[in-house]
C-alpha cells in the first residue's frame, strides 16, 4: 500500500517547527553555556591535589554521567520542588537538568584536554612567578583548548539532540511541537520526518564546523612544522 | 662572604641548610647543606636519581621542602619565620614573588608553542612585574640579541632547533632579571652538535657575573666553567670542591666510581 504524503500539513504549520527549533536552539545554548562554565571548574576541581576539592567533583561528575537525562529532567521537574520547595517553570527546569548533565560530561573534556598538556608548561610558568591561574589562564588552557574543540562540538551536537527529552517535561521544544501537530492532524509520519530534517538542519552546521575546526587544527600544525 | 659597599659582608646568593625532601616514603634528599655565593657558578653531578633536579626544584620551590630552609640573599623562601615556633608556609603570593627572582631553564625547553618567541619572553615581565608591553619588549630584544636569536622573534617555538629553543629558554628566564639562575640538565635533550650554541650562552652569562646553579652531565663544562662542583648520590652531597680538585683527585669512593664510569 503506497502511503499518501500529505506535506501541505508541514508546510500550513511551518512556524511550529520553527517556534520549536528556536527553543531545541534556546536549550542548548543556555545549557552549554552553563555547562562550559560550571565543566571548567569541575574539571580543575577533578585535577585538583586537595582532596576537599577532587573528591566531591569526581562524585558530582560520576553521578551525573551515569544517571540518564530523561530521568535528571524527570527528578527536578517532579521531585525537587517537594524537597526543598523551589519552584522552577518547565523551561527553568529543563536548562537546569541538561546543564548539569552537560557540565559533567564537559568537566571530562576539559580534564582530558588540560591533562593532554605537558606538565612543563604550567611548570615554567610557575617558575618565572605567574600564579596557577596566570598559568592556567595564560598557557595551559589556550593550548588546552584548541585540542577540546572538536569533543566541545561533538557535545553541543549531542546535548541539541538531547534537549528533545525536554519534550517529556512539556517544553515546547521541536519534538513537542510536532507531537502537538500529531495530535491535531493524525499525520505522524509527515511531522516525525520533518522533526528529523529540522534536527539535521540544526546539527549539519555543528558537525561541518567540528571537521572544518580539526582539519584547520591539523593544517595549522602541518604548516608550522613544515617551514621552520 | 663577600663584602658589600657598605663593607658589611653580604650574605650568599643562596643558602641551604638540612634540606629533605620526600615523595611519598622515598626519602630524595636527605639533608642538603650548600652555600652559593653571588656569582658563583656551581655544577652539581651525579648519577639518575641521586636528588639533583629536586634539589633544584626544591629552590625555586616547584616542590616545597620538607624540613630545612633555603635563604636567597639572606632571606628565607618558602617560609615565613614565626616568633616561639617553627616557620609556616608562606602565601601563594610570596612563592610567586620569589620564584620571579630565581630563574630556571628545564631539560625539555618547556617553552610555549603557541606563543611567539617574543611571545615567550614578553609573558612574564608583563603578567608578573607589570611591566608595559613597550618594557617588555625592550627587555625580550635585549635578552634575544643575548642569546643571538634576534631573527627569530616571530618565530614558533616548534620551528625552531632544540638549541635555539633552549637559548631562546635561558632568555625567558633571563627577562625577569633574577638573582640566581638554575639549570636542570639543559643539554640533556639535545643532538650533539647542538650542545655547544647552549654551553657558550652560559659560560657567557659566567662570565658576567650571574649566580648559576647547574645541574649537568657535561663534565668538560663542569671543569671550565664551575668554580665549584658538588657530586651528589642518594640524597646527600658527597663530595664539594674546585672543580680541578675533583676531577683529579676526587676522595670518595662513590666519587670515584663516578667519575672513572662517565669520564672513561
Amino acid at each position: 500500500m503506497a502511503y499518501q504524503w500529505q506535506w501541505s500539513v508541514i508546510w500550513d504549520n511551518w512556524w511550529l517547527f520553527v517556534q520549536g527549533a528556536l527553543m531545541t536552539l534556546f536549550l542548548t545554548v543556555c545549557s552549554i553555556g552553563i555547562g562550559l562554565v560550571a565543566g571548567l571548574f569541575l574539571g580543575l576541581a577533578k585535577l585538583s591535589t586537595r582532596a576537599w576539592l577532587r573528591i566531591p567533583a569526581a562524585w558530582f561528575v560520576e553521578i551525573f554521567r551515569d544517571v540518564p537525562l530523561l530521568v535528571l529532567l524527570l527528578w527536578i521537574f517532579y521531585c525537587l520542588p517537594i524537597l526543598t520547595g523551589l519552584t522552577l517553570d518547565i523551561v527553568e527546569s529543563a536548562i537546569l537538568g541538561i546543564s548539569i548533565h552537560a557540565s559533567a560530561y564537559l568537566a571530562e573534556v576539559y580534564r582530558a584536554g588540560i591533562q593532554s598538556v605537558d606538565r612543563g608548561q604550567m611548570e615554567s610558568a610557575r617558575s618565572l612567578g605567574m600564579s596557577f591561574w596566570q598559568g592556567m589562564l595564560r598557557i595551559v588552557l589556550p593550548q588546552a583548548v584548541r585540542r577540546m574543540i572538536p569533543p566541545f562540538l561533538n557535545v553541543t551536537a549531542d546535548f541539541m539532540k538531547a534537549s528533545s527529552l525536554a519534550s517529556v517535561v512539556g517544553v515546547w521544544e521541536l519534538l513537542r511541537q510536532a507531537s502537538n501537530l500529531i495530535a491535531n492532524t493524525w499525520r505522524p509520519l509527515e511531522a516525525y520526518t520533518a522533526v528529523a530534517a529540522t534536527y539535521l538542519m540544526l546539527i549539519l552546521p555543528v558537525v561541518w564546523l567540528t571537521g572544518f575546526v580539526e582539519q584547520r587544527l591539523s593544517r595549522r600544525l602541518v604548516t608550522r612544522a613544515a617551514h621552520p | 662572604m663577600p663584602p658589600g659597599q657598605s663593607g658589611i659582608p653580604l650574605p650568599p646568593a643562596i643558602t641551604i641548610e638540612g634540606l629533605h625532601k620526600s615523595f611519598g616514603r622515598l626519602e630524595v634528599l636527605k639533608g642538603i647543606d650548600v652555600a652559593v655565593d653571588r656569582g658563583e657558578v656551581i655544577c652539581v653531578i651525579g648519577p639518575s636519581g641521586s636528588g639533583k633536579s629536586t634539589l633544584l626544584r626544591c629552590v625555586n620551590l616547584l616542590e616545597i621542602p620538607d624540613r630545612g630552609r633555603i635563604y636567597l640573599e639572606g632571606a628565607l623562601v618558602g617560609f615565613r619565620e614565626r616568633a616561639g615556633g617553627p616557620p609556616v608556609r608562606a602565601s601563594e603570593r610570596e612563592l610567586n614573588r620569589t620564584r620571579s627572582e630565581i630563574g630556571m631553564v628545564f631539560q625539555h625547553f618547556n617553552l610555549w608553542p603557541h606563543k611567539t618567541v617574543l611571545g615567550n619572553l614578553i609573558e612574564a615581565p608583563m603578567r608578573v612585574r607589570k611591566l608595559p608591553r613597550a618594557s617588555a619588549i625592550e627587555l625580550g630584544h635585549r635578552y634575544l640579541r643575548k642569546v643571538g636569536l634576534m631573527d627569530k622573534v616571530a618565530a614558533f617555538p616548534p620551528t625552531l632547533s632544540g638549541g635555539q629553543q633552549q637559548r631562546v629558554a635561558i632568555a625567558r628566564a633571563l627577562c625577569m632579571q633574577p638573582k640566581v639562575m638554575l639549570f636542570d640538565e639543559v643539554t640533556s635533550a639535545l643532538d650533539p652538535e647542538l650542545v655547544k650554541e647552549v654551553l657558550d650562552v652560559m659560560k657567557q652569562l659566567a662570565a658576567e657575573g650571574m649566580t648559576m646553579l647547574v645541574v649537568t652531565h657535561e663534565m668538560g663544562f663542569a671543569r671550565e666553567v664551575a668554580d665549584r662542583v658538588l657530586f651528589m648520590d642518594d640524597g646527600v652531597v658527597v663530595e664539594e670542591g674546585r672543580p680541578d680538585s675533583l676531577f683529579q683527585q676526587p676522595v670518595n669512593e662513590r666519587t670515584q666510581r663516578f667519575l672513572a664510569a662517565v669520564l672513561r
